[in-house]
């Protein structure tokens, strides 16, 4: 009787091991060939005349600068309210946390949408900036806006939670010790922070990187001036599709290496807590 | 000089501190149990928390006056602070840990590097001054803290719970290192401790906290000895207190006479003293067995105190001593009321002080 149960058992775990193998493997399968099959579609040789093509190379460049601009925006207004929202019980944090997280799921057609009514030459504001002569959209600023508007939650939520992690005893010591809030904040809470912070960082330059639909809708497709790759990749899909191809290889390797590198970051630093 | 008086509500907490005083150079332990408040006295007196209402003058300087409107900021007030983790910032090596509160203070580098060094010495953290904090034992942890909340020369020393985080064996060591640094530093100072042998190897004067209440304060010898709250004397009983005279006996090795009972100990003291035999150092067994301990008693037992996973096994053997054992070991032993039974327990379990 008991042999038996036991030998049961030992059948039907070996099934559920082959049954979840199959999900597995099928899922990775899904996941790889698609992407494998870009690096299928050019020849070395193809790959780099593609990407030294003038498209390429003003898209890459393009991307490069407003996507690091843009992250450097987030992060020096993104850091104080992560801040405040880690360790200030306000009324209404719930709701500014859910402000600030809305562009993860507003599909970013929305987004641009959305610029483009608050900053379009009619808008909200735009219409004041046009006194100035000041239009946004249709310009490399518009790209840098939208990528800021998409990208903002992915460095605010990692930065929010670095923050809460950081034991609260560090800071009053420092204070007892005799340094201001704000220097304790740039010598205590910033350093013991930084390696979760810097994951924030990369996730949201990626993230910036990769922007499509916000920027498309408000700062449209000038190559060299608002094509940035995502917008590259779709127009050169349907003249040229080798620059497309190459493109699409250079951001699948670098999302591949910035997932890596958070991955690495954030392991070291739990093992050092 | 520390004077204060405050109360604070934190959510269904209330803290009613009526009367809280050092004097000059002068050691106060703070004793209480978890929960009791404790911890929290420190904040407010450092400032990480406002009182509700309440004053606080050190040294002749108001640092809080809710009534008047006063309360300086914790890095105006020059109180060094010892947290119960220690709170060492974690990217920073043990010297730039210690210059810490040298460097808030804008003193120049030289001077700076001087008092680091001096300190490291003091406290036998020279060789690894350089280290990174993460690496550093408990007993290390604990130097390098206490240096870094001397280091600046604080008009009082806050410590909480400065030794519970170490094992025993490096408690017995750090206690004796402590008491002689605070000493010679002369810093007015509040320990807040969980147990009396800590407060007792330092303490000038003592005051027990119970449900965020002072319920007792004076000498160590008025609060253990005349326990008028119910809270002080069950803190004293379980912790074997008792009064002594020390007889040095041939060989150096030195017993402590306790209304007759002559229990081995290590102290350089001499004279009549204080003991504390801390109750989870003691085994019962049924027989005597042969054992490296110095001490070893046979009694009767004659009382159980349930105490949820363990219980206090109350043995006379000429004086009631209580042991903490686990329910399971008095199962597994049989343990009744009126057994008769071995005690043993090791010299360096009992703790000898003035």
């Amino acid at each position: 009787m008991n042999t038996r149960s036991t030998q049961k058992t030992r059948a039907g775990s070996t099934l559920t091991a082959i049954i979840a193998g199959i999900l597995i493997f099928g899922f990775l399968f899904f996941i790889t060939i698609p992407l494998a099959a870009l690096f299928t579609r050019v020849t070395p040789a193809d790959f780099v005349t593609a990407i030294t093509s003038a498209a390429a190379m003003d898209a890459l460049w393009l991307s490069a600068v407003t996507a690091s601009i843009s992250t450097v925006i987030v992060v020096v207004l993104g850091t104080p309210l992560a801040y405040v929202n880690a360790r200030v019980a306000y009324r209404g944090r719930d709701v500014v946390d859910t402000l600030t997280d809305l562009p993860i799921v507003l599909p970013p057609t929305v987004a641009g949408l959305a610029l483009l009514i608050a900053f379009g030459r009619n808008g909200l504001i735009g219409q004041y900036l046009d006194i100035f002569g000041i239009s946004l959209p249709f310009t490399t600023l518009a790209v840098i806006i939208s990528q800021i508007f998409v990208a903002s939650p992915f460095y605010i939520r990692q930065a929010r939670s670095s923050f809460e992690a950081v034991d609260r005893d560090y800071e009053s010591a420092s204070r007892t010790l005799g340094e201001s809030p704000l220097r304790t904040f740039f010598r205590v809470t910033l350093p013991i922070a930084a390696g979760a912070l810097l994951s924030g960082i990369i996730m949201t330059f990626a993230r910036a990187l990769g922007e499509f639909g916000a920027t498309l809708m408000f700062a449209g497709n000038f190559q060299g001036r608002t094509q940035t790759m995502p917008l590259a990749i779709y127009t050169t899909m349907q003249s040229n599709m080798n620059v497309a191809v190459a493109l699409a290889i250079v951001l699948v390797v670098f999302s591949f290496s910035v997932i890596l590198t958070v991955k690495y970051i954030s392991g070291r630093g739990e093992r050092n807590a | 000089m520390l004077e204060s008086r405050f109360n604070s509500a934190l959510r269904d907490f209330v803290l009613d501190v009526e009367e809280l005083n050092v004097e000059d150079g002068k050691t106060l332990a703070l004793i209480g149990s978890n929960g009791s408040g404790k911890s929290t006295v420190l904040k407010i007196i450092s400032g990480i928390i406002k009182p509700k209402s309440g004053r606080i003058v050190l040294n002749g300087k108001v640092l809080c006056d809710i009534e008047q409107g006063i309360f300086v900021a914790p890095e105006e007030r020059n109180i060094g602070y010892m947290f119960q983790n220690y709170a060492l910032f974690p990217h920073m090596t043990i010297a730039e840990n210690i210059a810490y509160g040298l460097e808030a203070r804008k003193m120049p580098k030289d001077e700076i590097d001087s008092r680091v060094s001096e300190l490291c010495e003091r406290m036998g953290l020279s060789s690894i001054m350089n280290e990174r904090v993460t690496k550093l034992s408990g007993g290390q942890r604990q130097r390098t803290a206490l240096a870094r909340a001397i280091a600046p020369r604080p008009g009082l020393l806050l410590l909480d719970e400065p030794l519970a985080a170490l094992d025993v064996r490096t408690q017995e060591q750090m206690r004796r290192e402590l008491a002689s640094v605070i000493r010679t530093e002369g810093i007015p100072c509040i320990i807040v401790t969980h147990s009396i042998v800590d407060a007792l190897a330092v303490a000038d004067s003592m005051a027990v906290i119970d449900n965020g209440k002072i319920v007792a304060a004076g000498s160590p010898e008025e609060v253990i000895h005349n326990p008028s709250h119910g809270f002080v004397s069950s803190f004293a009983e379980n912790l074997n207190l008792f009064r002594g005279e020390v007889l040095v006996e041939n060989g150096g090795t030195v017993c402590v006479d306790i209304a007759g009972v002559k229990v081995r100990a290590v102290t350089t003291l001499s004279g009549t003293v204080s003991v504390g035999i801390r109750p989870e150092e003691l085994i019962i067994s049924r027989e005597k067995f042969q054992s490296s301990a110095a001490n070893a008693f046979r009694g009767r037992i004659t009382s159980i105190e349930d105490n949820g996973s363990y219980a206090y096994v109350y043995v006379d053997i000429g004086i009631t001593l209580a042991a903490a054992i686990t329910k399971r070991s008095i199962e597994r032993l049989q343990l009744e009321v009126g057994n008769d039974v071995t005690l043993t327990f090791k010299a360096t379990a009992v703790q000898v002080f003035v």
